[in-house]
């Protein structure tokens, strides 16, 4: 558990670092605002937002002979934005659950919950009538958490990664107040960890402090071969207000895991959501 | 226009998006075993007198019907030879180790046979206290436990496996006390409750008596003796092997077992378990809806015993017909989704003429 947090702070610090260096004046070595390098006068916005994604959860375990599990469940994200004339920073917390259940399970009993979080710093490339166009990076820590009980009663299975990739996002005014977006983004490596293929006990320890050990443990590394995420989001934003816009968005994230100790794991999410932006 | 008809054919390709649901299993090819050099002579049923349309029909039903979601392999033994064997998750399975779960307790029933007949064990019916006095609390009630009571799932401790097994495996102290810990909720050998505690104490037993591991005095003592040399066996943190499950073999192994208790326990011509033995412990000594025998569920219907593990694992031996069946499924899966095995062994049992 120690081990990952460090893990992901020395992702998110060094990723920090290098698009930090990118706004330090060369002249002085001291870092300013990155509004006060081109456009002084401009200032900087935070945006905070809550969305809320009803979603279609579907998921393949090949641990569990690679029956399809399917259900509707919902999504939860607070975020947090920064903009300034160049930059765009962001950091982000998803929750997500749903009850999903394959054909051959008489009752609904599985669980699922999955955390993300992440963070984001993007350079804005370009901005005119076209529309703004940026591409930065993003550092990530994602859980899937799964308890089924009526295929294995028995285990705990998850889907843990910690790593980083690049995001890229386009956004254009309608309407003079309203911007439609689209948002991509792609892990390319990290560290993934993943229940073995083979169980040994009949049961583990279900207490809170071995989930949180176990779903950090054996993490290892994996490029986008083994752990290919793609995550698109397209929305539309109407401004309500100078402090108040409401959103609504499309959500596509796919996820293929296969790491050296386990079996593939597989996992496709669409949702349609809501998002108040303040 | 052209470009808003080609968003619109991507965005519902998008939207109705589905994640294959794969076969669960492989396509069915047969039951025709395969010849290996693990001492098991391959014959066919029309040799051994078995109806090869019924053993059709049961070799099918595991490959095509969901109610077999879990299966993992199914193995048919008439008279000491193997007719019929098939994997349908994956062909690996014939050599990969598989948790038997509670087949385990059956084997430890085994065990207690052989070591009354070292004289490890004077009798069944001695107390558990006799053997294992440092791990008993002062509740003097529990030291009235005999290995009967154990052996007939009547000791009375109040061990759920819903709870206590957990326990009983993340347990950081002495397996054995944690066990005997559990207060008394009958008067021993009042009651059958089926639990993974007490073939536990039995276990413990003859580690004790026989100065070595049970997985030792298996490997000695039985397992090698009839040809079996690569299985695993799990152990509480205090290093005792559960008496109770985590018994790991492969399916032809585990049927090895079941030839060994069709043939009242002669291997190649040596007695390896005294087929008294055999007699009483999968004879009717408890029970509830379904008789027990020693760690044996009995099936007088056809005319035969099992060890039966969670996840629906089931270990079949007809005595009268020289019949064996083995079939191991996916070993974590709630008893919601197996669909009693005992059903296959039924077609198998009238298969056999």
């Amino acid at each position: 558990m120690k081990r990952s947090f460090i893990t992901l702070l020395v992702l998110i610090l060094c990723f920090h670092e290098v698009a930090q260096s990118e706004i330090t004046d060369p002249a002085s070595g001291t870092r300013h605002p990155a509004s006060e390098i081109r456009h002084p006068a401009s200032g900087i916005r935070n945006l905070w937002s809550f969305s809320l994604t009803p979603m279609y959860f579907q998921s393949r375990e090949e641990i569990l002979l690679g029956s399809r599990f399917g259900s509707v469940g919902i999504m939860v994200k607070p975020g947090w934005e920064r903009r300034s004339d160049r930059f765009i920073q962001s950091a982000s917390l998803i929750v997500g659950y749903a009850q999903p259940k394959t054909r051959i399970e008489p009752v609904r009993a599985s669980v699922l919950i999955s955390v993300g979080l992440s963070y984001a710093f993007e350079f804005i490339v370009c901005e005119g009538k076209a529309g703004m166009f940026a591409v930065g990076g993003k550092a990530m820590v994602n859980y899937t958490l799964e308890y089924l009980p009526v295929l294995d009663d028995s285990h705990l299975f998850w889907t843990t990664f910690m790593g980083i990739g690049p995001q890229v996002r386009w956004e254009r005014a309608v309407r003079t107040k309203n911007r439609i977006y689209a948002r991509l983004d792609l892990p390319l490596a990290g560290f993934l960890s993943r229940p073995p293929a083979y169980w040994d006990y009949k049961a583990i320890n279900s207490s809170l402090g071995n989930i949180l050990s176990t779903i950090n443990s054996d993490l290892h590394p994996v490029f986008m071969n083994q752990y290919f995420s793609p995550s698109l989001e397209v929305g539309y934003k109407v401004k309500q207000s100078d402090n108040f816009s409401i959103g609504f968005h499309y959500s596509l994230d796919y996820l293929y895991a296969k790491s050296s100790q386990s079996d593939l794991y597989v996992q496709l999410i669409q949702g349609i959501g809501l998002q108040f932006i303040f | 226009m052209k470009k808003s008809i080609i968003l619109a054919i991507f965005s519902g390709f998008i939207l109705t998006s589905c994640l294959k649901d794969k076969s669960l299993k492989l396509d069915y090819e047969g039951f025709t075993p395969v010849q290996l050099n693990d001492g098991w002579e391959i014959s066919s049923p029309a040799k051994e007198h078995v109806d090869q349309a019924l053993l059709e029909e049961a070799f099918q039903r595991v490959y095509s019907e969901d109610r077999f979601a879990m299966a993992i392999s199914l193995l048919v033994i008439r008279n000491g030879k193997l007719i019929g064997e098939a994997y349908p998750k994956s062909p690996d399975d014939i050599s990969r180790l598989h948790n038997l779960q509670s087949i385990t307790k059956s084997f430890t029933s085994l065990l207690t046979g052989i070591a009354l007949q070292q004289g490890l064990i004077g009798s069944i019916n001695d107390p558990v206290y006799q053997y294992l006095p440092e791990d008993f609390d002062d509740d003097i009630r529990k030291r009235e436990i005999s290995l009967r009571n154990c052996l007939t799932m009547r000791a009375g401790l109040d061990f759920d496996n819903g709870e206590q097994t957990e326990e009983l495996i993340r347990h950081e102290g002495n397996s054995v006390k944690y066990v005997l810990s559990l207060p008394m909720i009958y008067d021993t050998g009042e009651l059958f409750q089926y639990n993974d505690g007490v073939p536990h104490l039995v276990g413990s037993v003859i580690a004790k008596q026989s100065g070595t591991s049970l997985e030792d005095f298996a490997s000695e003592n039985l397992l090698n003796r009839i040809g079996i040399t690569d299985f695993r066996w799990e152990k509480a943190k205090d290093g005792l092997n559960f008496g109770a499950f985590s018994l790991y073999l492969t399916p032809r192994d585990l049927a090895k077992a079941g030839r060994l208790l069709a043939q009242n326990g002669i291997w190649e011509g040596e007695q390896i378990i005294e087929s008294s033995w055999i007699t009483q412990a999968t004879d009717v000594q408890s029970g509830s809806d379904t008789p027990y025998g020693y760690y044996f569920w009995l099936y007088p219907a056809i005319e035969g015993y099992m060890m039966y593990g969670h996840g629906g694992q089931i270990l079949y031996v007809c005595p009268s017909k020289s019949l064996v069946v083995v079939y191991t499924a996916y070993p974590y899966s709630n008893e919601i989704v197996w669909d009693d095995p005992v059903q296959l062994a039924e077609i198998i049992y009238r298969a056999a003429l």
